[in-house]
């Protein structure tokens, strides 16, 4: 198996590190010891060739393959960071923002008939780094505080049994161990034996606010308060918003009633509880339930995506593309696979698709263009170019040759050198085309996170040419990446071929 | 908020309408109304493989290429794309596919309501699995409206109709128009007074070629025409045809080859309609209403063709209505559902089943004439039908008619047990309007049980709901009549032999030793089928008063010989009991006191029963001179304490059958397991005699034909064919007359031959010959001599 930092590289590498894409070429059947996700199948020379992407490690390092030197994806909010926990947040801040535009696509599928304009729509409004990002905390700052505030009020509280000395007058139940006491002590009657101080053990009802119901409550009110703020300080520029200062005030009465509710004695409940009649049946404490099992989910799952966060850039980039060649003024939207959004991600993936992706008609020019993901049947050119996303451009009335250009979508947690990227890809394109086959594949593109830095570089050599763009999910960064993308595929589709 | 959401689920252009939005930045918003179009000719397709196979409708389905041909490649299998009018017609349309449909449109939520088609034959089926798809698509409050109330309902918001009257709905359907009439109601009073359809009958459909399919066919032939023969296969899938019937523009589209090939088809700009004649019929369908709503999905062309050739139809204003009115009037539906207020009444189509009345069989109807239903709310039957099951029955069947089907059906019950006794079952209908098929509930609270009718699993029967009346109007089983034993002068009078009885009882009466031998023998001689008494105990009328005095003397004498003997003081035969137990029902009731406290010392013995032929005039003489209801009571049960196979057929068989021949209440004794037990032992006599001379067989037809009279009880009871008693009876009944036609047993034949043969017609209910005891008794002989 070749372990390649980059996917154009021709060397292979014994172990990953920070700057490196985690991605591996086997050949035959790949490894099952090995951690991996295949993103493409490929015949090259005859023998079966599989493109195969690890995850991030989550302990900072990991076997199977070696990968060493990672940051961990950071938990809990610290007052004083080290370097290396700050340059992680950031990291969790990006796929976080990644997340939030490949999530809105979910949104947008809430009306088919305008999934793109409405995702062009919420990807507009993303360029703008003054409005927030959606977030599971977001919904509920919205929904859960009404339920908040009327649980306040109204906390459930149970009478339970305690033994303690009361007066002999107030004494209206005793248990068993109340009488062992009582015949315990000296003295023949009963006012005797209850001493010069007149009390007696018996059995009381004291009010008591430790139900289950109140310790998911408290629990809830904790970890609600730690996401809403950790929502807050990935977008500081943002505080104007509308969203921010719900999800703030959220988080306020979360802290208030966390407050509460310990001056109550009520604990935490431990995950996992078994839910009794009331989280079940009583309105507001079952919504809080919920609400919370879904925050627990949530937690759980950002470990995986974390993990997988390249092949969430997979599809992020992809998303990019078909918005770009939507936007094109005489294509049309002709055949799409529909998607099916999933209520949890798998392998950092959230929705799934089958082939194609998108299909368009330019009727102008009379050219169909297919956006190829993970393709079941790539070809050998896309193979050997190690590309899992494509575009295929054919032309209607086949004057011309088919032809492919290659789509790299590079994730690393450390920023990707896009000036030797683009030379090293351009070499594999050059390479490619000693082959011969019914298509060609001339051209490429990189998509890479720009951790804050867009770039946009290309390498053009006599018939190939290469071209690398460093985008972010939010802010400048999208608004920039976006551009570049839509003046890439503005260029490639209307290129006439030599 | 509250969501609400409306469907128009149609096949032909799908609409959602909802009263929600997720804006892009992903909060949710109130609106009033949201419409969402499902496209046209809508179709949901299949995605994923293997395990994560799953339906997508819709708009993101219109846009699929699945199933659109091999040039797509496995995707493009015909069975991953199916059509919705395809899904709606289906006999068993899936509720998940429903669901995706629905939820293509809109996602769900809250509150809903979905259009159905208001037309003869409307399946009940396909109402069911919609509810359950809305129920899938995670709506807490489904609900379904006929599509003319929904246009009303349209037509109300709008304000078109604004006040009480009566509107005429005429619905663009696949097969021509749907025709309906509402009364529109207003409810409540005042400001709260709300306006309200009322559907008070089925829509009826006037075809035409002006519906949805035909104008589909024609879109199809002209599209074959533009396209020159090519690529045919993807031409049916071509967006163009819906759009041409539906009026819209078209436009060139590209379809893929099978060989992955692309071809650009241009469509005509719109549909030829040439030849086209305008509905018939109109005019009188909606005579009598205020307004017209015309509904129809197309736009453009088609749209304007149809609303010209309309107008001068109508006399009354015509409102047509957008295409998105439906759904739009599916959430206003919703709207009223959520906040309780009426969304329209509607009758229930009726429901009947046959009753067995005292007039015989009739037609019951579980739903009340001219009941209205608010929508939303369930109808029970006040008065629920009610049925008897026979006893021994494992299952019951009961026959079910209803108004929107062709023809009757018959359900059949499992009990899961023999029932012991005629059991009493209720029988009512739960229904609501719209909503699939009706409950048709059964209970018997003697069983404590609850059994449901399945309508859709029920036997289709091939005769109209008359016929299958008719064919149960015929009378009830016939009941052998009770035998009584004639009497006549001949025994009384002298002849050649000796003296007679007259002569005999002036004789004996002032004797002080009575020839009680023969007395008896008098009394138990029949000369010509009569004997001295009747077994009523009756006297020829031609006995003078002296003489009955004399005979009345003598069995006081007998009795006071008879006490005497039980006493121990006098030691003789039994000649004296004989005496009165030949008396039949003259004899004193004491002296079937003292034979039943006989019967009851038979293991340690009785004084006066020494021998064994004793206790045969025991238990004959008790079966000829019980009379008391209570006396028989008591043997009847005496005897069925001990097991069938230790009966003897001269003891207990002969008094079983007598007492059940001669007496209109020892039949009233027995319950049904008592009859089950005696027919076993009638069974066991029949067997018995198979291969003899027929020797023993006297008293079997006796207790057989005897058996018969418990009908007096249940009068459908022990009908061959039906009870499974009586089908063994008559299998005993069939191998006995079989074994008589062996040439030995001529003289049996004779003897029993046609008494069997009308035994049978009595088994099967239908007996010829009600004195049939009488002829038992005259072809054979019950004497004790």
């Amino acid at each position: 198996m070749l372990h390649l930092a980059r996917p154009w590289d021709g060397q292979g590498r014994s172990a990953f590190g920070v700057n490196d894409c985690l991605i591996s070429e086997a050949t035959g059947t790949p490894p099952r010891n090995v951690d991996h996700s295949v993103l493409m199948r490929s015949v090259l020379r005859g023998t079966q060739t599989h493109l195969l992407l690890h995850p991030y490690p989550r302990k900072g390092h990991g076997d199977r393959p070696p990968r060493y030197g990672f940051p961990v994806r950071p938990r809990a909010i610290k007052e004083q960071e080290t370097p290396q926990e700050t340059e992680a947040r950031a990291c969790l801040q990006r796929m976080n923002e990644v997340l939030a535009r490949v999530q809105e696509l979910g949104d947008a599928l809430d009306d088919p008939l305008h999934v793109w304009s409405r995702l062009r729509a919420a990807w507009d409004r993303a360029e703008n780094e003054e409005n927030p990002r959606m977030a599971e905390i977001v919904r509920q700052a919205r929904e859960i505080a009404p339920h908040l505030r009327d649980l306040d009020a109204r906390i459930r509280r149970v009478l339970r049994r305690a033994r303690e000395r009361v007066s002999l007058d107030r004494v209206q139940e005793m248990d068993r161990a109340s009488m062992l006491w009582l015949v315990r002590q000296p003295g023949r009657t009963v006012s005797e034996r209850a001493g010069p101080s007149q009390r007696m053990l018996a059995t009381v009802r004291r009010e008591n606010f430790d139900t289950p119901e109140n310790r998911v409550l408290h629990a809830y009110t904790r970890l609600a308060s730690d996401i809403a703020r950790k929502w807050m300080k990935e977008h500081p520029k943002a505080k104007a918003s509308v969203r921010y200062r719900q999800v703030e005030a959220f988080a306020k009465r979360c802290n208030m009633l966390a407050e509460h509710l310990m001056d109550l004695d009520v604990r935490v409940a431990d995950a996992g509880i078994t839910p009794n009649y009331v989280l079940m049946q009583d309105p507001g404490y079952s919504r809080i339930y919920k609400a919370w099992l879904l925050l627990l989910k949530n937690e759980l799952i950002i470990d995986q995506l974390w993990a997988w966060q390249a092949e969430t850039w997979t599809d992020f980039c992809v998303l990019a593309i078909v918005l770009a060649l939507h936007e094109l003024d005489d294509a049309e939207l002709i055949a799409q696979s529909p998607i099916v959004w999933r209520s949890e991600a798998i392998l950092g993936r959230w929705f799934h698709q089958d082939r194609p992706i998108a299909v368009f008609w330019l009727k102008s020019l009379d050219r169909i263009v297919e956006v190829q993901a993970r393709p079941e049947a790539p070809g050998m050119l896309l193979g050997f170019a190690r590309a899992h996303v494509a575009l295929r451009i054919t032309d209607v009335r086949r004057v011309e040759l088919p032809r492919r250009v290659a789509v790299w979508t590079p994730h690393a947690l450390a920023r990707i050198d896009l000036q030797q990227g683009v030379e090293q890809a351009h070499r594999r394109l050059q390479d490619i085309q000693q082959l011969s086959a019914a298509e060609t594949l001339r051209h490429g593109l990189i998509l890479t996170p720009a951790h804050g830095t867009a770039q946009v570089e290309t390498r053009e050599g006599p018939r190939t040419q290469v071209q690398a763009i460093a985008l972010d999910a939010s802010g400048v960064g999208l608004r920039l990446g976006l551009e570049a993308i839509r003046a890439f595929a503005r260029s490639e589709i209307y290129r006439v071929n030599r | 908020m509250r969501k609400l959401c409306g469907y128009d689920l149609n096949g032909w252009r799908d609409f959602g309408c909802r009263n929600w939005l997720v804006r892009p930045d992903g909060d949710e918003e109130e609106v009033s109304c949201s419409v969402s179009h499902g496209g046209i000719c809508g179709v949901v397709v299949r995605v994923g493989d293997g395990q994560d196979t799953q339906f997508v409708g819709g708009a993101q389905a219109m846009l699929a290429p699945h199933g659109l041909g091999a040039g797509w490649g496995d995707i493009g299998k015909e069975e991953n794309r199916l059509k919705i009018i395809d899904i709606l017609s289906d006999a068993d349309p899936k509720v998940e596919v429903l669901a995706k449909a629905l939820t293509g449109l809109v996602p769900g939520s809250g509150f809903g309501v979905a259009s159905i088609d208001d037309e003869p034959g409307s399946s009940e089926l396909l109402q069911d699995r919609l509810l359950k798809a809305l129920r899938k698509a995670r709506i807490s409050s489904p609900l379904l409206v006929w599509r003319p109330v929904l246009a009303a309902l349209y037509a109300i918001e709008t304000g078109a109709v604004d006040r009480p009257m009566k509107i005429g709905v005429l619905c663009h359907s696949a097969k021509g128009f749907a025709l309906q009439t509402l009364q529109i109601r207003m409810e409540g009073i005042g400001s709260s007074g709300i306006l309200a359809p009322e559907r008070s009958r089925s829509g009826e459909v006037l075809e035409s070629g002006w519906g949805y399919a035909p104008l589909l066919e024609r879109a199809h032939e002209a599209l074959r025409t533009s396209a020159m023969g090519g690529a045919p296969q993807s031409i049916a899938w071509a967006k163009a045809s819906g759009r041409m019937i539906l009026g819209l523009p078209t436009q060139a589209e590209m379809l893929r080859l099978d060989n992955g090939d692309w071809q650009m088809l241009v469509p005509p700009g719109s549909l030829p309609l040439d030849g086209l004649p305008p509905p018939d019929g109109l005019r009188q369908a909606f005579r009598n209403c205020d307004l017209l709503l015309f509904e129809t999905l197309s736009e453009g062309v088609i749209r304007e063709r149809l609303t010209t050739l309309l107008a001068p139809v109508f006399e009354k204003p015509v409102f047509a209505l957008p295409p998105d009115a439906v759904a739009i009037g599916a959430m206003i539906g919703a709207r009223r559902y959520s906040s309780q207020e009426p969304v329209y009444f509607d009758f229930l189509p009726q429901i009947s089943t046959i009753i067995q009345s005292p007039e015989g069989p009739e037609s019951y109807d579980l739903v009340d004439p001219g009941t209205t239903l608010r929508a939303g709310e369930t109808f029970r039957s006040p008065k629920p039908a009610q049925f008897a099951i026979q006893a021994g029955q494992e299952r019951f069947s009961i026959y079910i008619r209803k108004q929107t089907a062709d023809r009757p059906r018959k359900v059949t019950i499992r009990i899961g047990a023999k029932l012991s006794k005629q059991t009493p079952v209720d029988a009512w209908v739960e229904q609501r309007p719209a909503s699939g098929s009706a409950k048709i509930q059964l209970m018997s609270s003697d069983l404590a049980q609850q059994f449901q009718a399945d309508w859709d699993s029920a036997e289709e029967l091939p005769q109209t709901w008359e016929d299958l009346l008719a064919s149960f109007e015929k009378p009830a089983p016939t009941i052998p009549s009770r035998l009584i034993l004639p009497c006549g002068m001949n025994v009384w009078h002298d002849n050649a032999r000796g003296d007679g009885l007259l002569k005999i009882v002036a004789d004996q009466v002032t004797r002080a030793h009575v020839d009680w031998k023969a007395l008896a023998d008098k009394m138990a001689a029949r000369p010509f089928g009569h004997y001295a008494l009747s077994s009523d105990g009756e006297f020829p009328g031609e006995i003078d008063e002296a003489t009955r005095t004399d005979v009345h003397r003598l069995i006081e004498r007998a009795m006071a010989h008879v006490r005497q003997r039980l006493a121990g003081k006098i030691d003789d035969d039994n000649q004296s009991l004989r005496f009165l137990t030949w008396l039949f029902r003259l004899c004193p009731p004491e002296v079937t006191v003292w034979l039943l406290e006989a019967w009851d010392q038979q293991v340690r013995g009785h004084r006066l029963m020494t021998h064994g032929s004793h206790w045969k005039l025991a238990y004959q003489g008790l079966g000829r001179i019980v009379s008391k209801g209570s006396h028989e009571q008591q043997a009847i049960h005496t005897i069925l304490r001990k097991r069938i196979d230790e009966w003897t057929w001269q003891r207990e068989t002969a008094a079983m059958a007598f007492m059940l021949s001669r007496s209109d209440t020892a039949p009233r004794a027995l319950s049904r397991k008592d009859v089950e037990r005696i027919a076993r032992r009638v069974i066991l006599e029949f067997k018995d005699n198979i291969g003899s001379n027929y020797n023993r067989f006297q008293y079997a037809p006796f207790l057989l034909v005897g058996l018969l009279r418990w009908r007096l009880v249940e009068p459908f009871a022990l009908v061959a064919g039906h009870d499974p008693t009586a089908d063994g009876l008559m299998r005993a009944v069939e191998i006995t007359l079989k074994d008589l036609n062996i040439p030995s047993r001529a003289k049996a034949k004779a003897k029993y031959g046609r008494i069997l043969e009308q035994v049978v017609e009595e088994l099967a209910g239908s007996g010829t010959n009600p004195d049939l005891l009488l002829d038992i008794a005259s072809g054979g002989d019950d004497s004790d001599t």
